[in-house]
């Protein structure tokens, strides 16, 4: 029974109902797919919309097989809200990293509710990403009349995201 | 190379009905169910509908079907219980254009007030049942379906899970194929279930299942992945998925079509094995099927998987240990926030005064069932859609004392035109007595904010007739009906203060649309 030896990895995005989990997940996910990665995302929507804790589960890789992220296996936790981010801290692989904006320094941000692009921009970035193609996969996904406002988001996550 | 998305189990499922030449679909919203038709309702050329309920939804998929046309059927798994009469007939009878049962079940129950297993009803209807593991699964399986009910004449109950239904993965669609209608052949001996041609009927379901189980056996939807090692795991759904996330090499037998079971092939295969386990979500449905065909070097599951959903390290746990996993405890991790009204819900003003005047409320089934959480406390009973109206009202009748005028039944818009009406029927007709409170948030908004025929719009976006609650419930005989306004508290109070002790039955219409999804908010 040999483990899997496969290089599928995890991103996990936690907030609350009503941050855009899912769209950012959404960005992210698709970003990946366009890359040519086998790519799954899971999300349960229901219940979770009522500002109760909601999360997305994205993994990629040459093949993937669960579109949930094994207990403890997650490379990455993009965190939307400071308390899921300390309650789902567990799920980070040791060595992984936290992607997360902390409530002082939203400033930056053009609008609060720009957190989940932002965020999406910041880790699409650290993957190589260029800003054009983020802006590009967010514009496909969003309303148009946010557009405008998610790309300074963006703008603000190419400015920002060295200090992480 | 082919065209190549990335879809959610629900919206492979709407293009590969698309695909497949469907051209009528209905179904009532329900988690994990929900985008299935939403999707499907962006097609112009399919009939796409939101039923009053699941059981309407079916009919009118059988009556397509019976015209020719391949229709499809989609409801959450409690649905199922409400369209369970004609599914049971429907069996009978068989079909003429294709029609595929969609049941999105809901282990781990992430939206639901149960997680049942919706298997048992392939074996219980007699007819075949398909279970996909992955969004382009979803696709190809759903186009196998429609060929398969046309080929044996049968429905065909297509099950998926909350994992499949929003979990987004890679498809690889096909061509769409065009299907002219055939139209209705009279034969009354096939459609009309009278019991002496239902007898004959019955004979011919049981000689379609054993034709479906020899299908089933050489069908590339049951296929067996050789490995190393003297266990075999027999699988299906997601549970293959997490499967393979932890044992590349295990030897897996992969069912796809799991109802009739197909045990030949299982037989033939487990023999070679020391052992046999079936790695499923629920209740031992593949591990009983194996067992009655003849399968005796199966290890059974322990119990505790027969609750909740699986995850890979619950399935690792289970191959590695034969133990379920249970999460490290850790100090100081904050709890995952419950879902809650949203701040201006008009359903929270009325749960203020629920609260305040101690009423015991049976409840139904929506957003406002969270008036049962804190800080209101205020909904003391929950079963299924429609229940309120005669629980509560029998709850009142048999109670004693004090107790009794502080009882009331509370439902929802959606609800209430789902199956609410019946239970106020009946509380006329039986002279039963008692406050029944409708939340009129013009919308079904639990499931997203889906329409209903109080909305005043159908389900591709189209402007109908807007159904007036009040309307309906004079003409169910109510004679005391109330209009109110739950951001009016006061009034709104005193109206429900006087309907309290009053010896007939009072229907209070509490009207103003959800902050979310209400009429003026899409
Ligand atoms: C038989 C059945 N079908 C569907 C559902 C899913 N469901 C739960 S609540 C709900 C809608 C409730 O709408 P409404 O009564 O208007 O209340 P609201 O959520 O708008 O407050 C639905 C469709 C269910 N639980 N049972």
């Amino acid at each position: 029974m040999a483990p899997k030896k496969d290089n599928t990895r995890s991103v996990l995005i936690t907030g609350l109902g009503g941050q855009g989990i899912i769209l950012a997940g959404n960005i992210i996910s698709s970003a990946l797919f366009s890359k040519g990665f086998d790519v799954k995302k899971s999300e349960v929507h229901g219940m979770s919309q009522r500002g109760g804790s909601v999360e997305s589960h994205i993994r990629f890789g040459r093949t993937v097989y669960s579109p949930l992220i094994p207990y403890g296996c997650a490379d990455y936790l993009i965190a939307l809200d400071e308390n899921e981010k300390k309650r789902l801290h567990r799920q980070l692989l040791p060595g992984g990293s936290i992607i997360f904006l902390p409530s002082e320094n939203r400033t930056a941000l053009p609008s609060p509710r720009t957190l989940n692009v932002y965020l999406s921009a910041v880790f699409l970035r650290r993957l190589g990403f260029s800003k054009n193609d983020i802006s590009g996969y967010m514009s496909r996904i969003v309303k148009k009349k946010y557009i405008d406002i998610n790309n300074k988001a963006i703008e603000a996550a190419f400015r920002n995201s060295a200090s992480f | 190379m082919g065209r190549e998305l990335f879809l959610s189990g629900n919206e492979a499922c709407a293009l590969a009905a698309y695909d497949s030449g469907c051209l009528f679909a209905s179904g009532y919203p329900g988690t994990p169910s929900t985008e299935i038709l939403e999707n499907l309702g962006t097609y112009n050329s399919v009939n796409t509908s939101w039923a009053t309920n699941e059981k309407v939804a079916l009919e009118l998929c059988i009556g397509a079907s019976f015209a020719g046309r391949r229709s499809l059927a989609v409801m959450k798994h409690v649905g199922v219980n409400v369209a369970a009469d004609p599914l049971m007939t429907l069996s009978y009878t068989g079909i003429k254009g294709g029609l595929v049962i969609v049941t999105c079940d809901d282990p781990g129950m992430h939206s639901s007030q149960n997680e049942q297993d919706n298997r048992h009803y392939a074996l219980f209807a007699k007819i075949p049942m398909l279970e996909p593991s992955s969004s382009a699964e979803v696709y190809n399986f759903l186009t196998a379906a429609f060929y398969i009910s046309e080929k044996f004449d049968t429905p065909v109950l297509f099950r998926l899970t909350t994992r499949i239904c929003h979990s987004h993965s890679r498809v690889f669609p096909g061509k769409k194929s065009e299907l002219p209608a055939s139209g209705f052949t009279i034969n009354n001996q096939k459609y009309v279930m009278i019991p002496a041609w239902a007898r004959m009927r019955h004979v011919f379901i049981e000689k379609r299942l054993a034709l479906l189980e020899k299908f089933s056996c050489s069908s590339k939807f049951n296929i067996f992945e050789k490995g190393a090692g003297s266990r075999l795991i027999i699988t299906s759904g997601i549970s293959y998925q997490y499967v393979r996330e932890n044992f590349i090499n295990l030897p897996v037998l992969k069912l796809g079509m799991t109802w009739p079971f197909p045990a030949e092939k299982v037989r033939k295969i487990s023999c070679r094995f020391k052992e046999v386990m079936c790695v499923e979500e629920l209740d031992p449905f593949l591990e009983n099927a194996c067992l009655v065909s003849g399968v005796n070097n199966i290890i059974k599951r322990p119990k505790n998987f027969y609750i909740g959903e699986l995850n890979p390290e619950r399935v690792k746990a289970l191959l590695v240990n034969f133990k379920d996993f249970i999460k490290p405890v850790k100090q100081n991790i904050p709890a995952a926030r419950p879902p809650a009204l949203c701040r201006g819900c008009p359903h929270a003003f009325m749960f203020e005064i629920f609260r305040d005047y101690g009423l015991i409320v049976a409840g139904d089934i929506g957003c406002y069932t969270l008036g049962t959480l804190s800080p209101y406390n205020a909904l003391h009973a929950c079963i299924d859609m429609g229940a309120s109206i005669p629980v509560g009202l029998a709850l009142r009748a048999a109670s004693a004392g004090k107790q009794k005028n502080k009882i009331i039944s509370v439902i929802g818009d959606s609800t209430f035109f789902h199956s609410g009406i019946t239970g106020l029927i009946d509380a006329v007709y039986n002279k039963r007595s008692g406050l029944i409170v409708i939340l009129d948030n013009r919308s079904t908004a639990m499931t997203g904010g889906q329409d209903h025929p109080g909305t005043g719009k159908t389900l591709p976006g189209n402007i109908s007739v807007r159904l007036d609650i009040e309307k309906i419930v004079r003409a169910c005989g109510v004679n005391r009906v109330f209009q109110v306004d739950p951001f009016k508290k006061t009034e709104t109070a005193a109206v429900i203060k006087k309907s309290l002790a009053l010896k007939e039955i009072v229907v209070i219409i509490a009207t103003r649309e959800c902050i979310i999804y209400g009429p003026q908010k899409r």
